[in-house]
């Protein structure tokens, strides 16, 4: 009898080893597997967190008429900080669904005025500031279940729900005057707003992959529309006795739809590097925005940049990607040069 | 019988003990192509004795916020902004397995941008405006001499000293003036300086610990301190010290992930023989990480610095890229 349960008992935990081995095996494979042979969406039981830093150096800015004007030689190029926040989990193998939320700082400067007459040199400095999280994007993914080895696609569904602030911060305007033998007075103009949309969105999008052998050729599109008109606030402001006197006004708007669109061609010289490079496309446009009863449309947004990176696999768990993305034109816009450094990291839940 | 058992334990102990010896004395074999194939986890604090290692490394910033002299984090308000990159040429050289020669020759790239707009309505006048001075050439180059005072042990960490020299090789003036907006920007510091570092370090794998003090005295000079000066004036800048660690952990095989918590601070400048008493000295804690990729001799790493609080000093992160050969 004992020796009977010492055998169940060994074969049992030889089952169990080597069903972990093969477990283990398994999810090592598809956790470190190449871009090129990886689908489109996660796998089944697949837990993917990216996290993500870009700066963006924009030197200029494209007008309504497509024109660049150079903000650099004005001294008035903007820096912009973005952290990228990112969880997707394949629900089924076919079936994923994802949550983003991005935090997002830059500070946009104006030409410094200064004002002279006689008796008094008045200096104006302009400074905007955009700061804080953008909103939630929940999303859900459906990838055919085709199977085939040379082309991947998926469907996705948006909803942003607005849960970051939205409303601008009260204005942080000053005054201050020096008098010696002359009077000097520096007017410093600050205003920050917010990154939060304060309406719901929602949206559609697809995604493909095309492979050939270490070659690949991927391409993403999606759009956004809001649901309704929105309220929100604006400041007035006005000089009493050398002093800024604020007033909040509400006004509604519509915000504007989005869509983007990107084509990348894919290498993959081996099974941890893979090089990429391609075209980005932003087009935000229809929204408006209403004052004193009057509604104004908000300038349409283009802007296109050339993209190029690469992404390594680090260890099991772990990819590294690198981007470095190139402005090509656009409309209302910034021209823009960023570096993105992100990390993502891979497990699989369950057995 | 009990004496040949007796004798067989023994045997079979020394065999074992000799063995254990030998395996011992493999495993510190390890050829000369493994140890310049080394990470920058598992290598000793120098270079061994006749390697030599050359790179580049090559630094970007821009400046666009600042940490007042309250330590709070701010915009330059006018229109103004900058933008800096630097290219090292370094070379190593392993005098001895303890003692290590560094050479650093640095150019500089730099170009500071204005503009604003006059309005004198008394003179019926407006005037847009705007400059881009620009500088570039040699920097000031470093030399420094590192030596392993205590070699790394099962229990003890490596302790290492260093002493560097920095000389005023860039350009200390502002040249080519043609009015106070309009010059190159120079691209040296003016003043000799001389450091002293004192580095601890542990290698327990797949992670090393770091932890370092240094201390940099400047010589002083002379420079002109704007475009429009007639005649240089004597200065001398404060006494810098830095201290900081690093916990580097190695991802994979060739891969490692640093990360530097550092701290800095500047005793007070000197000019025309009058110590800058009202001036708050720069000072703060930075962050930086760097990964660092070993492929056989090569090593390319990327590396960002950020600033996370300070005192009267720039607060826009930096960006490196190195990379490195061992021959």
């Amino acid at each position: 009898m004992i020796n009977s349960l010492i055998r169940f008992w060994w074969i049992s935990l030889m089952l169990v080893f080597s069903w972990n081995v093969y477990s283990q095996g398994d999810k090592y494979t598809l956790l470190t597997e190449p871009f090129i042979e990886r689908p489109v969406s996660m796998h089944k039981g697949q837990l993917q967190f990216n996290s993500a830093y870009q700066i963006s150096i924009s030197g200029g800015y494209f007008e309504d008429n497509l024109e660049k004007t150079n903000l650099q030689e004005d001294g008035a190029a903007v820096i912009g900080h973005k952290s990228f926040l990112n969880l997707n989990y394949g629900l089924f193998e076919y079936l994923e669904l994802g949550a983003e939320m991005n935090y997002f700082k830059q500070g946009i400067r104006n030409t410094t005025l200064y004002y002279l007459d006689i008796y008094e040199t008045v200096t104006i400095t302009e400074l905007t500031e955009n700061k804080g999280f953008e909103d939630l994007i929940l999303s859900g993914t459906f990838r055919l279940p085709n199977n085939w080895k040379v082309f991947d696609m998926a469907l996705s569904a948006y909803y942003l729900l607005p849960v970051s602030k939205d409303v601008p911060d009260k204005p942080e305007h000053s005054i201050e005057s020096i008098v010696n033998e002359s009077q000097y007075t520096i007017i410093s103009l600050k205003e920050t707003i917010r990154n939060g949309q304060g309406v719901p969105s929602y949206g559609l999008g697809s995604e493909f992959k095309l492979r050939f052998s270490n070659f690949a050729i991927s391409g993403a599109g999606s759009f956004m529309v809001p649901t309704k008109e929105g309220l929100n606030l604006y400041w007035d402001q006005e000089i009493v006795d050398e002093e800024f006197i604020y007033e909040e006004i509400e006004y509604s708007f519509m915000p504007m739809s989005r869509l983007n669109a990107n084509l990348n061609i894919h290498y993959q010289p081996n099974g941890w590097f893979h090089l990429f490079g391609g075209l980005n496309m932003i087009s935000r446009r229809n929204g408006w925005f209403e004052r004193k009863e009057l509604k104004y449309a908000y300038p349409e947004v283009m802007f296109y940049d050339f993209t190029t990176g690469f992404e390594i696999q680090i260890a099991p768990r772990i990819r590294m990607i690198e981007i470095m993305k190139f402005p090509l034109g656009g409309q209302n816009s910034y021209s823009s040069f960023s570096i993105f450094t992100g990390v993502s990291f891979n497990l699989f839940t369950g057995k | 019988m009990t004496k040949q058992i007796k004798y067989s334990f023994i045997l079979i102990i020394l065999y074992f003990g000799l063995e254990i010896n030998a395996l011992g004395q493999t495993e510190s074999q390890i050829i000369p192509t493994e140890r310049k194939q080394l990470t920058i986890v598992t290598e000793p604090a120098s270079l061994y004795k006749g390697f030599f290692r050359a790179g580049v490394i090559g630094s970007y910033f821009v400046v666009d916020k600042y940490f007042d002299e309250d330590g709070n984090r701010n915009y330059f308000p006018e229109s103004t902004w900058a933008r800096s990159w630097s290219m090292y040429l370094m070379a190593q050289y392993g005098i001895t397995d303890r003692l290590q020669f560094d050479l650093m020759l640095p150019y500089q790239n730099e170009a500071w941008y204005y503009s604003q707009l006059i309005i004198a309505p008394g003179l019926d006048t407006d005037l847009d405006q705007s400059w881009n001075l620009r500088g570039n050439g040699l920097s000031d180059m470093s030399m420094y001499l590192r030596y392993q005072l205590l070699q790394e042990n099962e229990t003890f960490p490596s302790i290492t000293g260093e002493i560097g020299i920095t000389l005023p090789t860039g350009r200390k003036n502002p040249t080519d003036i043609k009015d106070d907006y309009d010059y190159k920007l120079p691209t040296g510091t003016g003043e000799a300086s001389t450091n002293f570092r004192l580095l601890a370090r542990k290698i327990m794998y797949p992670y090393s610990f770091k932890f370092y003090v240094d201390y940099t005295y400047s010589m002083g000079g002379t420079k002109l301190f704007n475009s429009y000066d007639t005649e240089e004036l004597s200065f001398k800048s404060g006494s810098r010290i830095d201290f900081g660690g690093s916990v580097d952990i190695l991802l994979n095989e060739w891969i490692a992930f640093t990360n530097e918590l550092s701290y800095f601070s500047y005793g007070k400048d000197e000019i025309d023989e009058v110590i800058q008493e009202d001036i708050t000295s720069p000072s703060g804690f930075s962050y930086e990480g760097r990964l660092v990729f070993q492929i056989k001799q090569f090593r390319i790493g990327e590396a960002i610095r950020v600033p996370l609080k300070a005192k009267n000093t720039g607060a826009d992160p930096l960006y490196v890229m190195i990379i490195q050969y061992v021959f």
